[in-house]
């Protein structure tokens, strides 16, 4: 009888010391400490422009009746703004011209709204299939035949800078073309010809 | 002797090919000097200011190229042409120019290669200035130092102000939707709205599209935050190109004004491919035409 006994309080102690040690266990639980930490990140807006070389050289050996030399500038954006960018083209100062000295080679009558294919002693610039410029395809090429098919316009005024592209969407190294040409003949003296443009990237 | 030389050639060849694959360098996409990578942060400013006050901030000039270059900083006011937002860095006839509020501490400066120049400055707002909306553009332009002949390029990059004096500022707009199709047949299917600013300041819209199929299914989600200038009207695009044949969808559209949401209604779209049409004609017309076609054949028959 006395084993009896001792056996079921034996038996007995375990469900007792089995909820003690739950009972334990849940109080260390609840008394558990917790802590969180928010993690953040503020990405800044950048717009970014760069230009295939700097300097479009149309070097040309011109002829009696007249010769075109074309070259091709890549303007280059970048922007993280979800509008897009926008991107313009101005004569950089007053001059139209492309100057040597006292000598110029005077900006082609064409304009944006009314291209034309230039003549002798003219330069210009384009970009395929923007406005009235035609599809092209425009090849660079120097001391060919003027051509009478490819359209040029002057490079805008300072204060009146012309839309080259618009987009509408972030933009990771989108390009555009411009092309740039130069007819000369004998007419023009020789010398190194310059004019600067600016090209303006800005967020939509 | 030479027919030992002859066995070494092919070894020779490939010795010479792998020195050569060897020292080909892959470059990663950096600018080259004279590129005038030139990049400007932050690509827009919203500042609050009152009148008679001063703020202020700063944007840095990176210049992601190798060489140095030098860079000239210069502000314009700023505004825009059109529904599609043409900007302009003019002046309008009878407005205040903000762009005279705004003070670099340098105008002209050096940027060296991979290299980032913070530019300080600030915005003073003159005492008396009407509270309202104030847009300029800060400029960074580079020159190019190694022109000689032919066209040189001066890069600018912009950084748009969007300038608020505080003060007793009327807000409003409206949304309207592009007309859409009631039926369609082929392509994408323009779904743009145009919201107006008829208050004194700017604000962000928020323009939503939705476009649901027949059984409720959404196919197209887009959402797209936008300045809109006072007294303008802003186009935002978006399209919707569907996938069926022949469909019904329905396109949902809103945008915020000054923080409130004004919904349009929406529309009902009727897709059906033209390939389809020309598939359900044929065969209607083959319906008709064979018991046409036979009928006409027995009445001959018993005519002979």
């Amino acid at each position: 009888m006395n084993q009896s006994i001792k056996k079921v309080t034996a038996l007995a102690s375990v469900p007792i010391f089995a909820i003690a040690l739950v009972a334990v266990v849940s109080s260390v639980q609840a008394n558990a400490l917790t802590t969180s930490t928010t993690v953040s990140s503020a990405i800044g807006s950048i717009i970014t422009l760069l230009t295939s070389s700097g300097t479009v050289n149309l070097d040309s050996t011109p002829t009696g009746v007249g010769v075109q030399t074309i070259a091709s500038d890549t303007v280059t954006v970048s922007t993280n703004d979800a509008a897009g960018y926008t991107l313009k083209l101005n004569e950089t100062g007053a001059a139209s011209a492309l100057t040597s000295g006292a000598n110029t080679i005077p900006a082609t009558a064409g304009t944006f709204g009314t291209p034309i294919a230039e003549v002798a002693d003219t330069w210009g610039y384009r970009v395929d299939s923007l406005g009235t410029f035609g599809a092209g395809p425009t090849t660079g090429g120097a001391n060919a035949a003027i051509s009478g098919t490819i359209k040029f316009a002057a490079v805008p005024a300072t204060a009146s800078p012309q839309t080259l592209k618009t987009t509408a969407a972030t933009a990771s190294n989108d390009t555009t073309t411009v092309w740039y040409g130069v007819a000369v003949s004998t007419a023009t003296p020789s010398g190194t010809y310059t004019n600067s443009v600016t090209y303006t990237a800005l967020a939509n | 002797m030479v027919h030992r030389f002859r066995r070494f050639i092919p070894v020779f060849i490939i010795g010479l090919a792998i020195a050569t694959i060897g020292h080909t360098s892959v470059h990663a996409q950096t600018a080259t000097p004279g590129t005038k990578a030139i990049t400007v942060t932050p690509a827009s400013t919203d500042v609050a200011i009152n009148p008679g006050s001063s703020v202020a901030r700063s944007v840095d000039i990176i210049n992601g190229g190798d060489s140095s270059f030098k860079v000239t900083l210069s502000t314009s006011p700023y505004h825009v042409s059109g529904e599609d937002y043409d900007p302009r860095f003019t002046q309008i006839p009878g407005t205040v120019d903000p762009s005279e509020w705004v003070h670099l501490s340098t105008t002209s400066t050096t940027v060296n290669g991979s290299d980032t120049l913070t530019v300080p400055y600030t915005i003073d707002v003159p005492q008396n200035t009407a509270p309202g909306g104030y847009y300029a553009v800060l400029f960074a332009e580079t020159s190019s130092d190694d022109a000689q002949s032919g066209v040189v390029s001066h890069n600018r990059v912009g950084s748009i102000l969007y300038i608020t004096v505080n003060g007793d500022i009327k807000s409003g707009g409206n949304v309207t939707g592009d007309s859409l199709p009631i039926i369609h047949f082929v392509g994408a299917i323009p779904i743009g709205l145009k919201v107006s600013n008829s208050g004194g300041t700017h604000f962000i819209t928020t323009a939503s599209y939705s476009v649901t199929d027949m059984s409720g299914k959404e196919v197209l989600k887009a959402k797209f935050d936008r300045y809109v200038l006072p007294q303008t009207e802003r186009e935002i695009k978006s399209g919707f190109t569907p996938q069926a044949l022949i469909g019904v969808y329905t396109v949902h559209r809103s945008a915020t004004i000054a923080g409130v949401l004004k919904t349009l209604p929406d529309v009902r779209i009727y897709v059906i491919n033209p390939w389809l049409l020309g598939a359900i004609a044929f065969l209607i017309g083959i319906l008709i035409g064979v018991p046409i076609e036979r009928s006409r054949r027995r009445r001959r028959s018993k005519d002979a």
